[in-house]
């Protein structure tokens, strides 16, 4: 793909060097705009093909996994069963948060046959329930793998052997295919691999939207992990193997997280894992981490359908491990969270600022102050932005006020803006104090962007005010308002703050439009109302 | 047809030059070295002075706050004098005052000023609050010109100008600006002073802009902008030719007045002139550039 760009951007060079002489300006432009795209794609094509985030460094990290757990007008008695994940030899849970709003549920832990569970009782008839559990996970790449040794009692190994929970032992074609697959090995083992080697490479492997079922998965010859799972688990019970479904997370860098199913066969008494899906035998890697065993809902509740669950993962620690390869250099997903979540900032400033550009340039829009409508924006996204926008307009106000107070005492201009910057940050720092008392935090790094930006702001307004009348101050404030919230709107896109920091080299992109803007000879939008009378029949 | 009704492409048609494409096109034919000759009015002056070019008469230049002192010793003898930033654009920070007692200042429309505020004022400019760039700046106190009697009733508590748009040397379109009481005097069309339009080459006036509008009267006065032929047309014309070659710069707006005693006085010049007069004078620049494309 980056190839064909390349061609295209050639050809493109090619067009437009055939210009006249004093094009160059315009023909460099251009020419520097294609190769940061090249570049950019490059770069991109080269990440996505090493999968680099897919590696984890070796050595020690701390994870932070996620549940948010949203369920609207839940009905009186409904349950709520959530399973908690389980530390391994490899990946031991180190903290577990609970978080709930509205105090209408009870929780009634419990655990049974290896799982953790928690089930929560809503008591109070139709509540909206907000649910996050955080659990805190160290892993250690380096230590070794000790598959668990245990008696299994006789109870245990018949449940191993049964067909309940989606695994299917009594269908003809399940029964032919066992011994079709078996053929004449005898050995506990090579029985297994057999079954591993059909069902990781005789079956296509779907994403979540495959069938979760073992008929409809060997029918297609294709299923989702837990259909390959539940395919891999029902063999080997047929074939006499106890073997279980485990449902749990991959622990790496991702967005939108989802649960992974795969298998443990008892062999020779010892339970070993198998993934059918991804291919591992009989040892999965040290970043998979089980959460339940026998069913593959992580999370369910009854009563309802109006809920929705969601799995967040995030490294929240540095690792000890010197970088590997210059590619790392790039990888800024490796960095603490406290370190992301300052550069995510950074990196969206260039296509806030791009948003900014396109809407005085190609819009035609006048603001107060160049750039001010972007860093605004910011302040909204790391805030809420209803209490961001409460706090500026409060603070704006204040400080408006003030400032048409101070202009009486006839102050030197640099000592009067000195005066304005403390009062306006005094007036955040009481605003936000005002909105923790009304439990409504807007989020720490909100309040330090916006102070010299509303200073300047303030200042601005009144000496438009003073020059130009009231209403075109007005006029100017609302533009910077309106711009300021497209360039939020756009910003506090989840995935695209996900994309700044996992492609920095995405920037390019905005760098290069921001140079074609720059050679844009066209009307602005406010320009076709402006000279429209100009236009002859 | 869809073509037809693309307005870009019927701006176009008409010869509109837009903001974009003018700012790309100063980019070619004003070379940025000679713009402080434009920015800073105290240079543009000399510049004319070389050239024996008629300019309102300085009366003072302050650069520091310490000149301030000295502020009310100059203005004495004069009971009107204009105060503006050097650096100043788009008419901010004037103040022209029309007569005064050494206490209080008033200005054409009626506002007084005392003489602390005058000088907080002037302490004010000196900051760059009005600079473009907001860097440091100086006052210039200066001559106030008195209207040409053929402004008449056109010119509201304010001196009216003309604006020459001057294009490698060849002046190409000229405005007529006449204050308002909506401008607070001041000649300035952003700040809601009439732009009228100037035949190039008879110097008569046709049409004209009003905040954004076409208008046919004054708003103040309801006076006929139409038909009225500018005294001494050939010279204005002939000190903007002279001027922008001095200055060195491919596209120029010249700003002159006409004193009732000495005729055409140059006000300032300006790199970056505004796009107003295409509608003042209901025709595109883009014809006239010549631009290269």
């Amino acid at each position: 793909m980056a190839q064909t760009l390349l061609y295209f951007f050639v050809a493109k060079l090619i067009y437009f060097s055939r210009g006249k002489n004093n094009m160059k300006e315009k023909k460099r432009t251009y020419i520097l705009a294609a190769i940061l795209v090249a570049v950019a794609c490059t770069v991109i094509t080269t990440r996505l093909h090493f999968d680099h985030y897919n590696e984890l460094l070796p050595g020690e990290s701390l994870w932070r996994l996620t549940y948010s757990i949203k369920v609207e007008n839940a009905p009186k008695g409904s349950k709520v069963n959530i399973a908690f994940p389980q530390s391994t030899s490899r990946a031991q849970i180190i903290k577990e948060t609970f978080v709930r709003s509205g105090w209408a549920i009870d929780i009634v832990s419990h655990s049974r046959n290896k799982n953790r569970e928690a089930t929560a009782i809503v008591i109070a008839e139709n509540s909206n329930i907000d649910f996050t559990a955080q659990f805190d996970i160290q892993m250690d790449a380096k230590k070794q793998f000790t598959p668990e040794q245990k008696k299994l009692a006789v109870e245990m190994r018949a449940m191993y052997l049964s067909e309940k929970n989606g695994i299917l032992l009594n269908h003809p074609t399940i029964k032919i295919l066992a011994k079709k697959i078996k053929q004449d090995a005898k050995i506990k083992r090579e029985i297994a691999e057999k079954v591993f080697n059909y069902c990781s490479e005789k079956i296509d492997k779907g994403d979540a939207d495959e069938s979760d079922d073992v008929l409809p998965t060997l029918k297609t010859k294709k299923g989702s992990c837990i259909g390959i799972a539940r395919t891999m688990v029902s063999l080997c019970r047929v074939l006499k193997i106890p073997s279980r479904l485990i449902t749990g997370f991959i622990i790496e860098p991702k967005y939108g997280l989802k649960p992974h199913s795969w298998v443990e066969l008892y062999i020779e008494k010892t339970w070993i894992p198998y993934d059918p899906y991804f291919g591992y035998q009989e040892a999965t890697p040290h970043n998979y981490l089980p959460v339940t065993y026998g069913k593959p809902d992580i999370v369910k509740v009854s009563k309802t359908e109006n809920w929705k669950i969601q799995f967040f993962i995030e490294r929240i620690q540095d690792s000890y491990v010197p970088t590997k390869s210059l590619m790392t250099i790039t990888d800024l997903t490796r960095m603490g969270i406290g370190t992301r979540t300052i550069l995510s900032i950074i990196l969206l400033l260039p296509l806030a600022a791009l948003i900014t550009i396109v809407f005085r340039n190609i819009i035609g829009i006048q603001t107060f102050g160049t750039f001010s409508p972007c860093l605004l924006a910011l302040s909204f996204v790391y805030a809420d932005w209803r209490t961001g926008l409460l706090t500026i307009a409060l603070v704006f106000a204040i400080g408006l006020l003030l400032r048409t107070l101070l202009k009486n005492l006839k102050l030197l201009v640099i000592a009067r803006l000195g005066v304005m910057l403390s009062i306006v940050v005094l007036c955040m720092v009481l605003s936000v104090s005002i909105l923790d008392y009304f439990q409504l935090t807007p989020g720490e790094n909100a309040v330090l962007l916006p102070i010299v930006v509303i200073t300047m702001l303030i200042e601005s307004f009144h000496v438009t005010w003073e020059e130009d009348g009231v209403r075109y101050a007005l006029k100017l404030s609302l533009n910077t308002l309106i711009v300021a919230m497209c360039c939020y709107l756009i910003i506090s896109w989840q995935y695209l703050g996900y994309l700044a920091i996992v492609f920095p080299e995405g920037q390019l992109f905005i760098i290069a439009g921001m140079l074609l803007i720059g050679r844009y000879a066209g009307y602005r939008l406010t320009e076709w109302l402006r000279f429209r009378d100009l236009i002859k029949e | 047809m869809w073509k037809k009704m693309w307005i870009p492409s019927q701006l176009k048609a008409a010869g509109v030059l837009g903001i974009n494409a003018r700012n790309l096109f100063i980019n070619q034919v004003n070379k940025r070295e000679f713009y402080p000759r434009v920015d800073n009015k105290v240079l543009s002056k000399s510049i004319c002075q070389e050239l024996n070019i008629p300019v309102p008469k300085t009366y003072m230049v302050m650069t520091k706050l310490v000149d301030i002192e000295s502020f009310a010793q100059t203005v004495a003898p004069h009971q009107e004098f204009v105060i503006k930033p050097a650096r100043g654009a788009g008419g901010r920070g004037i103040v022209v005052i029309a007569q005064h007692n050494n206490s209080e200042y008033t200005t054409p429309g009626g506002e007084v000023y005392s003489y602390e505020a005058l000088r907080y004022h002037i302490a004010t400019i000196l900051s760059g609050l009005y600079s473009l760039g907001g860097h440091k700046d100086e006052v210039i106190i200066e001559q106030r010109i008195r209207p040409h009697t053929i402004f008449g009733d056109l010119a509201v508590s304010g001196t009216p100008d003309i604006r020459v748009i001057v294009f490698k040397y060849q002046p190409i379109m000229a405005m007529l600006r006449l204050p308002t009481r909506a401008s607070r005097g001041r000649a300035n069309l952003h700040q809601g002073a009439v732009g009228v339009g100037v035949n190039i080459q008879t110097g008569e006036t046709s049409g004209g802009v009003y905040k954004g509008k076409s208008i046919r009267n004054h708003p103040d006065t309801n006076y006929s902008l139409q038909g009225i032929a500018i005294q001494h047309w050939p010279l204005i014309l002939d000190i903007a030719t002279r001027l922008s070659e001095k200055i060195e710069l491919g596209y120029l707006g010249v700003d002159i007045v006409l004193d009732i005693q000495e005729g055409p006085l140059v006000l300032e010049a300006n790199a970056r002139p505004g796009l107003a007069i295409q509608i003042a004078n209901n025709s595109g620049l883009l014809r006239l550039l010549k631009l290269e494309r």
